[in-house]
């Protein structure tokens, strides 16, 4: 992996590492109350499981010697879908967001701004000639494509949330 | 099975469900999703809501068969 590659990475490891650092010295710490707190917990155990079946599925496919992609590019692939679903989940039972609507907006912009840039490493890395297959096997620029995806799907599922929380709320 | 006893309580108060979700300390969705029968309190929330509108347990919580 070259540095263009590595380098969204490092920023959303940066970006958890501080979201982490913040949360340990109980700074902007999300509080969710008992039903949130369940639904999350929900959402966590059908993402897990849903990783388990995905790494399920790829051992069998290796096994059985069919190889569509490199053993890291199945592994972040079976990461970005499961971590997406948790998140996908915790919004549909209204469980990701805060009561802060300043913190609400910004996690819809963070979706969008994260997608537009992974989106933008897989157009640049499509421009200097990489491919989504090589060899008969998805390559690494697929990874940016499927990120880019979840990301918006992610972003224009929580717009919604809470366009129908607002007009809930006024109601 | 929604819970008319407690939407009829809060409104009772004049209170909305943000408001009473404020004074309980829980979302605005949770409230809405009790007086909708989608979500079963606790016992902990059940006597926290019961305090803030003034009424028993049994008053908001016990459904006659």
């Amino acid at each position: 992996m070259n540095f263009s590659v590595l380098l969204p990475v490092i920023i959303a490891v940066a970006a958890i590492l501080i979201v982490i650092i913040a949360r340990l010295k109980n700074k902007n710490k999300a509080s969710y109350d008992e039903r949130q707190t369940l639904a999350r917990y929900s959402a966590f155990r059908t993402s897990f499981i849903f990783l388990l079946f995905y790494c399920l599925i790829c051992a069998t496919l290796y096994i059985l010697d069919i190889k569509w992609s490199n053993t890291a590019v199945q592994m972040f692939i079976g990461c970005i879908l499961s971590f997406s679903l948790f998140i996908a989940l915790c919004i549909l039972k209204d469980a990701y967001f805060s009561d802060t609507p300043k913190r609400n907006v910004s996690s819809v912009i963070f979706f969008f701004l994260f997608g537009i840039m992974t989106l933008y490493y897989f157009i640049s890395g499509f421009a200097k000639g990489n491919t989504l297959f090589m060899n008969g096997q998805i390559s690494t620029l697929a990874l940016w494509l499927i990120f880019s995806i979840c990301l918006f799907v992610l972003g224009i599922i929580a717009l919604i949330k809470l366009i129908l929380d607002k007009r809930r709320s006024e109601s | 099975m929604k819970n008319l006893k407690l939407k009829s309580a809060r409104a009772a108060l004049d209170l909305s469900q943000q408001q009473l979700a404020e004074k309980v300390g829980v979302s605005r969705q949770t409230i809405n999703a009790i007086e909708k029968g989608d979500y079963n309190p606790t016992i902990k929330l059940c006597v926290a809501i019961c305090k803030v509108l003034g009424k028993t347990l049994d008053d908001l919580f016990w459904n006659e068969l």
